[in-house]
C-alpha cells in the first residue's frame, strides 16, 4: 500500500513537471555540440576528395577537426563548395556531385542528394520543402559547361533530383527574394530568375559589368557581386521588375577568381586579391563605392574569408598551397593577427553562429 | 662460339653466378638463372634486385605495378587496380625513378615519369630494379632508382610456342601467345597479348550515407600489345638485334569515392630499339638507335603525344681482369605535341665509367656523366662505388659495400612549357645520395641464405612542385627533402626429399622528411612526405615438387600520411596471396600447365590511396600450352 502511494506521488510529480515544461516559461533545451561557434569549411584538394568541416569555439579556443567524419563515422568524400544553413538543416554542397544534409546542431547525417544526378554542384537554396542546387553540368570538349542547370529536389532531406532547369553557363550563388529564385551565372554573364513553384525559368537578366558570383543584402537592398580582373561590381537589383537599377564599381584589381568576399559592418566588404606579390585582403566600402584599404592584410595562399559579426573579427583561410592542411588567421578590426588556427585542406568558408 | 657468348655481354642478358666476387666475364651456365645487364658491374656498391623469370610467372598479363607492390617491398602508389601506378623508391617522387626497356629510356618526357600499369608482365623476359641514385650511369630521373626491362634472346632452340589463357574474378580475361624460333645465327620471338578486366569488384562506398557495399561500375581496363624481338649473329664477333613493342591500353578511370566522374583514358605506346654489337680483342662497341612514342588521349579530346628519338654509341674495354671501363655518348631528340603546346628539344649526354679491382677482395667503380639539354649544362653527375669482401670461405661470405652519387632530374616538358603555367626558368632537381650495406651469403646444412642490409641517406633539393599562382598553377623549385632508410632482405633455398623450398623477404623503413622551410613557411619541417609509408614488408614462400609448385605471398604496407601536415592517415594493409601450379608433360614436346591462385585471401578491405577502393578476395585460373 505504501508502495502504491509512493508511486502515485511520483506520477503526480512527473505530471507537474510535464505541465510546467509545456507552459510558456523558458526551458533549457539540450544543444547540439556544434550549434554555436564557428564552422570552417575546408574545401579539400582536387582528386583527393578530402573536404571536411572543422568546428571552432572562440570562447574555449577548442578546434574540432573533421566533424562530419567524427559524427557520421565516414569521411565526407567530396570537395565542399558551399555550406548553407536553413532552419535546423545544414546543406554541404560538394562540387564533386553531391549534397550531404546534416542536422545543424549535431552534424548527424539526415540525408543526401547522391544518386549520380548531379555533376559539379556549387550552391543550394531552399524554398519551402524544395531544394534548388546550382550545378555547372558536365564539361564539354573545350572544358566549358554549356549544359548548366539548377537541380530541384522535392524533399528538404535530399533524395532524387526531380527536375533540372537549364540556365546560363556555370551558375554559382543563389538568392531567394520576392518568391523568386535568383541565380548568378558566372560564365553566362546573367542572373537567371526561376519561379520555384512552377520550377521554370521566368527571366534572364544580362549583367554588363563583370562576371556574376554571389548575392548579398545591404541596407535593405539586394546586390549581385560580380568581378573581373580590373574591378569589382555591385549590381543593385530590383526584385520586382527584375532589372539592374544601379552598378557600384570599385576599381579593385586582381580580386580572387573564386569570388571570395565577406560583408562586414556598415557596408564594408573584405575581398581577397591575388597578384604577383602574393595574396591580400582588401577592405572596400559598398556605401561610397571606394577602396578603403587595398592591402588591409597581406600574406600568401589566402583562399576564403569570413566576418564574425559578433566579435568583429575577420577570419582568413589560407590553403598552404594545397600541399597539406591550411590555417585560419583571425584578425581584429585593425587587421592585427589575433591568433592562427590549424584548419583542414583549403579553408574556404565560414559559418558563424 | 666463345666470341658469340662474349658478344651477348654487349646489350643482352646472361646468366651470372651468384657468387659475391664473381667476375662478370666468367660464365658458368649451370648456375642459378639470374639475369644480368651489361652495366651491372658498374652499379658496384649499390643494391640491385634481379627478378627471375619464374617469379613473374604468376603475374603474367598483370601490370608490373602489382608485381612490384607484392614481391619487392617497394611501395607503389596505385590509383586503383589497373589505374595509374607510380613507384616510390626510397621515399622519392614518381618522377624520380628512371625506367628503361632494352637500354632505352621510356619515361614520358612530358610527365617525367612512368605509369607502371602500362608495363604488362609478360611483355619482357627479365626485370632489374636498381635502388638509389644512379644519374651517372643512367642520366636524368635516376634519383630514387631505376627499373630495367629487357628481352633475352636465346639461340639454337628451334621453334617454341606458348599459349596462355587466364580467367579470373571481376571480369578478368588474359590471353597471350608467344612463338620463337632460333638457330645458331638467328633469333626471332613474337609475343602478342590481350588482357581485359571489367574490375567490377564490390567495395564499401564511404562516400554514401550508410557506406553501402556497391559494385565498381567505372574501372574497366583493356590492353593489347605486340612485341617482336630479333637478333642476328653476323659472323663470329658481330651481332645486330632489334626489339619492337606496341601497346594499347584503354581504361575507365576509377573515380575517387564521392565523385561521379566518368573519365576515360587511352594510352598507346610504341617503342623500338636496335643494337649493333661488335667485338674486337678486348674492345666491345655498341651502337644503339631507338624511338619511343607515347600517345595519351584523355576523355577522347585532350591529345598528348611525345616522340623520343635516340642515338647512342658506347665502347667497353677490358684492360685486364682488374681494370675496365666504358665511355659513351647519347643523343636524344624530344618532340612534344601536347594539347597546349608544341616543343622540340635536344639532349646530349657524355659518360664514362671506370672500374678497378684494387685488391683481390676490393673493387671500385667511378661513373661520370655530363648532360646538356637545349644548350643548358646540368650539374655534373659523378658517382663512386666500393665493395670489400671482408670474409670469404667456401660456404660463408661477408661483403661490405657502399656508394655515393650526385643525381639530377631535368624539368619535364610540361613543367617548362604547359600553357598556362609552364616555367621555362626551372632548375634541374638536384640530389646527393649515399649508401652502405652488408651482404652475407651462408650455406649451412643444405640451406643457402643470402641476407642483405642497406642504409641510405639522400638529399633532394630544388624539388619541383606545381603551386597555385596569381591566376593559375605554376611549377617552381621549392621542396627540399632528406631521405634516409633501411632495406633488409633475406632469401633462402633448400631441398628435402623431392621438394625444393625457397623463401624471400624484403623489408624497408623509409623516412622522407621535409627539410626546407620555403614550401609552407616551415610548418611542415621534419614531416614525412605524403603517401610514403615508414614500413613495407613482403614475403614469399615457395615449395616445388616435380611438376607441382605452390606459393604464398605476404604483403604489408604501413600507414601513409595524406598531406605534408601529417594529420590524416590511410590505414596500413596486409595482403595474403596463394597459388598452386601443375604441369603435365603430355608428350615429349607438349606440356600443359594449369594454375590457380587466390589473391587477398582474407578479403582485406583496403585502399592504397585514400578513397580509391581496391579489390577484395579474388581468384584466377590459367592454362598454358607449351609446344
Amino acid at each position: 500500500m505504501k508502495m502504491y502511494k509512493y508511486l502515485s506521488n511520483v506520477m503526480l510529480l512527473a505530471i507537474a513537471v510535464l505541465a510546467a515544461a509545456c507552459g510558456n516559461d523558458p526551458v533549457e533545451l539540450p544543444r547540439g555540440p556544434f550549434e554555436q561557434g564557428v564552422l570552417i569549411v575546408n574545401e579539400g584538394a582536387f582528386g583527393a576528395n578530402d573536404g571536411e568541416v572543422f568546428h571552432y569555439d572562440p570562447q574555449s579556443k577548442d578546434m574540432r577537426a573533421d566533424i562530419f567524419e567524427e559524427v557520421n563515422s565516414r569521411p565526407f568524400a567530396g570537395l565542399i563548395q558551399d555550406m548553407i544553413q536553413f532552419e535546423d538543416r545544414l546543406y554541404l554542397v560538394a562540387n564533386t556531385g553531391k549534397v550531404e544534409v546534416v542536422d545543424a546542431a549535431s552534424f548527424q547525417s539526415v540525408g543526401s542528394v547522391n544518386n549520380g544526378d548531379l555533376d559539379i554542384s556549387r550552391s543550394l537554396a531552399r524554398v519551402g520543402q524544395k531544394l534548388f542546387i546550382s550545378d555547372w553540368g558536365p564539361y564539354d570538349e573545350n572544358w566549358a559547361n554549356p549544359d548548366s542547370y539548377v537541380a530541384v529536389v522535392r524533399d528538404p532531406n535530399g533524395g532524387a533530383v526531380a527536375q533540372k532547369i537549364p540556365v546560363s553557363s556555370t551558375p554559382e550563388g543563389m538568392m531567394v527574394a520576392n518568391d523568386r529564385l535568383f541565380v548568378a551565372c558566372t560564365a553566362g554573364g546573367r542572373v537567371e530568375v526561376i519561379d520555384p513553384e512552377a520550377e521554370t525559368l521566368i527571366e534572364s537578366i544580362p549583367i554588363e559589368e563583370g562576371s556574376p558570383y554571389f548575392f548579398l543584402n545591404y541596407s535593405g537592398n539586394h546586390y549581385l557581386y560580380a568581378r573581373n580582373s580590373e574591378a569589382i561590381f555591385f549590381h543593385r537589383l530590383n526584385i520586382q521588375n527584375l532589372q539592374v537599377e544601379e552598378v557600384v564599381t570599385i576599381p579593385l584589381a586582381n580580386s580572387l577568381w573564386n569570388g571570395s568576399f565577406a560583408l562586414g559592418n556598415n557596408g564594408e566588404l573584405f575581398v581577397l586579391t591575388s597578384s604577383g606579390n602574393g595574396t591580400a585582403v582588401a577592405k572596400v566600402s559598398l556605401g561610397d563605392g571606394s577602396i578603403v584599404e587595398e592591402r588591409f592584410f597581406e600574406g600568401t595562399n589566402f583562399y576564403g574569408v569570413g566576418f564574425h559579426p559578433g566579435s568583429g573579427h575577420l577570419y582568413v583561410g589560407e590553403n598552404a598551397a594545397w600541399q597539406g592542411n591550411g590555417t585560419v588567421i583571425k584578425l581584429d578590426p585593425n587587421g592585427e593577427v589575433v591568433e592562427t588556427l590549424t584548419a583542414g585542406r583549403g579553408p574556404s568558408g565560414f559559418l558563424f553562429r | 662460339m666463345v666470341v658469340i657468348v662474349f658478344a651477348l655481354l654487349g646489350s643482352l642478358w646472361l646468366p651470372f653466378e651468384g657468387d659475391l666476387f664473381h667476375s662478370s666475364d666468367t660464365l658458368e651456365l649451370e648456375l642459378v638463372e639470374v639475369l644480368e645487364f651489361p652495366w651491372e658491374k658498374y652499379t658496384l656498391g649499390q643494391r640491385v634486385k634481379n627478378i627471375e623469370r619464374s617469379e613473374l610467372e604468376s603475374f603474367q598479363g598483370r601490370p608490373l605495378s602489382e608485381f612490384l607492390q607484392r614481391r619487392t617491398g617497394i611501395f607503389v602508389r596505385e590509383y586503383g587496380p589497373g589505374m595509374l601506378s607510380t613507384v616510390n623508391l626510397r621515399g622519392t617522387a614518381a618522377g624520380h625513378t628512371a625506367v628503361f626497356w632494352n637500354g632505352l629510356p621510356i619515361n614520358s618526357p612530358s610527365l617525367g615519369q612512368m605509369d607502371f600499369s602500362l608495363l604488362t608482365v609478360g611483355s619482357c623476359d627479365a626485370i632489374q630494379v636498381q635502388f638509389g641514385g644512379s644519374g651517372a650511369l643512367f642520366g636524368t630521373d635516376a634519383i630514387g632508382g631505376t627499373v630495367h626491362l629487357g628481352s633475352k634472346p636465346s639461340f639454337d632452340k628451334g621453334h617454341q610456342t606458348k599459349i596462355r589463357a587466364g580467367h579470373g574474378s571481376f571480369g578478368l580475361w588474359q590471353n597471350q601467345v608467344t612463338h620463337s624460333y632460333s638457330n645458331r645465327k638467328l633469333y626471332l620471338n613474337t609475343r602478342a597479348y590481350f588482357n581485359r578486366s571489367a574490375n567490377r569488384f564490390p567495395f564499401r562506398n564511404l562516400g554514401r550515407s550508410g557506406t553501402p557495399i556497391e559494385i565498381q561500375e567505372h574501372a574497366s581496363v583493356e590492353n593489347w600489345g605486340l612485341v617482336q624481338d630479333a637478333a642476328l649473329n653476323l659472323g663470329a664477333n658481330t651481332q645486330v638485334s632489334s626489339s619492337f613493342w606496341y601497346q594499347s591500353l584503354d581504361r575507365e578511370v576509377l573515380p575517387v569515392m564521392g565523385s561521379t566522374t566518368r573519365d576515360i583514358q587511352q594510352d598507346a605506346n610504341l617503342r623500338w630499339v636496335a643494337d649493333l654489337n661488335h667485338f674486337r680483342g678486348n674492345l666491345h662497341y655498341n651502337l644503339k638507335l631507338g624511338y619511343v612514342k607515347d600517345d595519351q588521349l584523355f576523355n577522347v579530346t585532350a591529345s598528348n603525344i611525345t616522340h623520343q628519338y635516340l642515338a647512342a654509341g658506347e665502347v667497353n674495354w677490358e684492360a685486364s681482369q682488374a681494370m675496365g671501363g666504358r665511355s659513351g655518348l647519347r643523343y636524344t631528340h624530344v618532340v612534344g605535341e601536347l594539347s597546349t603546346y608544341f616543343e622540340k628539344e635536344d639532349r646530349l649526354e657524355l659518360y664514362h665509367s671506370h672500374r678497378w679491382q684494387i685488391k683481390e677482395d676490393v673493387k671500385a667503380v667511378v661513373n661520370l656523366r655530363q648532360m646538356v639539354y637545349e644548350g643548358e649544362w646540368v650539374p655534373f653527375t659523378p658517382s663512386i662505388g666500393l665493395e670489400w669482401g671482408i670474409y670469404q670461405r667456401e660456404n660463408n661470405g661477408l661483403l661490405l659495400k657502399g656508394s655515393a652519387s650526385r643525381n639530377i632530374k631535368i624539368p619535364t616538358l610540361n613543367d617548362r612549357f604547359w600553357t598556362p603555367g609552364g616555367n621555362p626558368d626551372l632548375l634541374p632537381e638536384d640530389s646527393y645520395s649515399g649508401e652502405i650495406g652488408l651482404v652475407h651469403q651462408w650455406e649451412i646444412a643444405g640451406v643457402a641464405f643470402e641476407t642483405e642490409l642497406n642504409h641510405y641517406r639522400m638529399l633532394v633539393d630544388q624539388w619541383i612542385l606545381w603551386l597555385p599562382g596569381e591566376s593559375f598553377w605554376t611549377p617552381i623549385n621549392i621542396r627540399k627533402v632528406n631521405n634516409k632508410g633501411l632495406e633488409a632482405s633475406m632469401t633462402s633455398r633448400f631441398s628435402h626429399w623431392d621438394w625444393s623450398f625457397s623463401s624471400a623477404f624484403n623489408y624497408t623503413y623509409t623516412r622522407a622528411q621535409i627539410a626546407g622551410e620555403a614550401e609552407d613557411m616551415g610548418r611542415s619541417l621534419g614531416n614525412q612526405l605524403p603517401y610514403t609509408p615508414y614500413h613495407n614488408l613482403s614475403g614469399n614462400l615457395a615449395a616445388v615438387k616435380n611438376k607441382f609448385s605452390s606459393w604464398a605471398n605476404y604483403t604489408y604496407v604501413g600507414d601513409r600520411y595524406v598531406g605534408i601536415d601529417n594529420t590524416t592517415q590511410v590505414a596500413g594493409f596486409t595482403l595474403i596471396d596463394v597459388g598452386v601450379d601443375y604441369a603435365w608433360n603430355l608428350s615429349e614436346s607438349f606440356t600443359l600447365k594449369t594454375g590457380f591462385q587466390a589473391n587477398n585471401l582474407f578479403n582485406q578491405e583496403y585502399q592504397v590511396l585514400r578513397l580509391r577502393p581496391m579489390p577484395g578476395r579474388n581468384y584466377q585460373l590459367h592454362i598454358t600450352l607449351e609446344l
